[in-house]
């Protein structure tokens, strides 16, 4: 089975509140007062125009700035976000590794939560109880397994939800870079499976800040600059066009 | 070109009809994650333990056994079986309340899963309310097992109280789908329903029986959707053989159009609401 990414004319539009949390009080008081709720919210596009077209055995860097839309981008790309216009179609099994601490009910044990973050991407309970043991041990967490998640140091949660994606076999592959953390011993193991799994999965998207992980993972690469696409080629020279256009002229 | 599993798109939404059929069709495919966080709900609320089961029901049995014995000295009523009348609606109240006040921090205390994947997030109020569903029943065979001891007759309705379940199964899915979307856009929401509902309790006929009210009140509780379900459970348990199966059928046409109304909704809103959280 092949699996694609196809991207058209995407932007994702975000809704900022001016004066804080959303609250009937607020709302209220701005209706008496007399001005409307209108000049409270601000509309503003995190990424636009975005056009991508990904098949079996690409794998996609992105670089860009903190905040120039690399993890929203992918967000969108696991439908989180829903499109404010154009398209996301996508044939695959989707596993995305992007925020710290996601996919987690916090008050859960270890084991129940190994099922639930199997359960929101739709894995068959079976093939879950069949990973199960290999998760605990590859994230090193077996003596935790029955303490609920709150008891863990994020140190340990991260390593978690890494170990889950990691043997989860997805077609797909979205990840941050923040995922490979951890202790020096686990760094090293996280670095090496991460590896592993960009290799087995059909197409990765892989944002990182990292020139040489980049360079040699990816065989595509966009550089994102205020939710654009400014450059889109090979990796060698997205890297040089950012580090000339946009590292050197600040 | 292969089809593609997965469209986000942002004209999907245009046509309600065809947006109502996909959401259901995205619950659908979830049921294995509705299993999970049901069970891990109950889990929680029970602690894997027989005492669990006690304690989640001691709320019940400390609000009927107070109103029970205060209630009769400062009202000037008397009605055979009160307490069976009280349990009976308490019962009912205790799922509209729950699901009410439970369902408006539904989507928000599992924000951790939305910010996951693209999930249907209605999928959250009605596992608030499964979990309930199966609180309820332990807590109706519970206390048909008390009034056994104490040798309280009871001449409950099964069937009655069978189809009183499940139609309250479903007015509490459509009650909490709606607080949990309006707690979402207004965080404040959650203080109002429970003075809410604290209110409607009083004007629910669960405290008092119904032909204690002047006859032009009484035409009014017809129009309090809530009495009407708890009046179905005070059919089935306090009037037993005696159950007006006509009672069904205006809590009936309630759930229909919450339903649609609910779907429609969420159908329109469920992928913005990440943008709210």
């Amino acid at each position: 089975m092949s699996a694609f990414i196809q991207v058209e004319n995407l932007s994702i539009e975000f809704v900022k509140y001016l004066g804080g949390e959303p609250s009937l009080k607020a709302d209220m008081i701005s209706i008496l007062k007399g001005c409307g709720q209108k000049n409270r919210k601000i509309k503003f596009r995190a990424i636009s125009g975005i056009n991508l077209d990904l098949a079996n055995g690409d794998r996609l860097g992105i670089i860009g700035r903190n905040g120039a839309g690399k993890s929203t981008l992918m967000k969108a790309v696991a439908g989180i976000y829903a499109p404010a216009t154009g398209t996301v179609r996508l044939k695959g099994k989707l596993v995305p590794l992007l925020e710290l601490g996601t996919g987690f009910d916090q008050f859960s044990s270890v084991r129940q939560n190994i099922y639930l973050n199997g359960a929101i991407l739709n894995i068959p309970k079976e093939k879950i109880a069949e990973l199960e043991p290999m998760i605990l041990n590859f994230s090193e967490l077996e003596e935790f397994k029955d303490q609920p998640l709150s008891g863990l140091s994020s140190g340990m949660r991260s390593r978690l939800s890494f170990s889950i994606a990691s043997f989860l076999e997805p077609d797909i592959l979205l990840l941050d870079e923040v995922f490979a953390a951890g202790d020096k011993s686990f760094v090293k193991k996280a670095r090496l499976r991460m590896l592993e799994i960009i290799e087995t999965s059909k197409i990765v998207m892989f944002s990182s800040h990292q020139e040489s992980l980049i360079l040699n993972v990816c065989n595509k690469a966009i550089v994102l600059e205020k939710g654009e696409i400014i450059f889109s080629g090979d990796p060698g020279s997205a890297i040089n066009y950012y580090n000339n256009n946009i590292v050197s002229s600040k | 070109m292969t089809k593609a599993d997965v469209v986000y798109s942002a004209e999907t939404q245009k046509n309600p009809i065809i947006g109502s059929i996909q959401l259901i069709k995205e619950l659908f495919k979830m049921r294995q994650l509705f299993t999970v966080l049901l069970s891990s709900a109950l889990h929680k609320r029970y602690k894997g333990s027989y005492l669990g089961v006690f304690w989640t029901m001691l709320n019940p049995l400390m609000t009927m056994l107070g109103l029970a014995l205060v209630l009769p000295l400062i009202i000037k009523f008397r009605m055979d079986d009160y307490i069976i009348y009280l349990f009976s609606g308490i019962l009912a109240w205790g799922m509209i309340s729950a699901s009410v006040v439970g369902g408006g921090s539904a989507i928000l205390a599992n924000q951790s899963f939305v910010r996951k994947v693209y999930l249907p997030k209605l999928i959250f109020p009605i596992v608030l309310v499964s979990a309930e569903l199966v609180n309820m029943v332990i807590t109706a065979v519970m206390l048909h097992i008390i009034a056994l001891m104490f040798s309280i007759s009871v001449n409950t309705d099964i069937l009655y109280l069978l189809s009183a379940i499940v139609l309250i199964y479903l007015f509490g899915i459509c009650l909490a789908s709606i607080t949990s979307v309006l707690t979402v856009y207004f965080r404040d929401m959650k203080y109002l329903l429970s003075v809410v509902m604290q209110t409607l309790f009083y004007l629910s006929a669960i405290i008092f029986p119904i032909t204690l009210l002047p006859e032009k009140y009484k035409m009014l509780m017809e129009f309090n959707p809530f009495y009407q379900f708890v009046r179905l459970f005070h059919q089935a348990i306090y009037y037993g053989e005696t159950a007006d199966w006509s009672c069904f059928f205006t809590p009936m046409i309630i759930v229909c159009v919450m339903f649609l109304l609910v779907i429609l909704i969420h159908q329109k809103i469920d992928r913005y609401l990440v943008y709210r959280l």
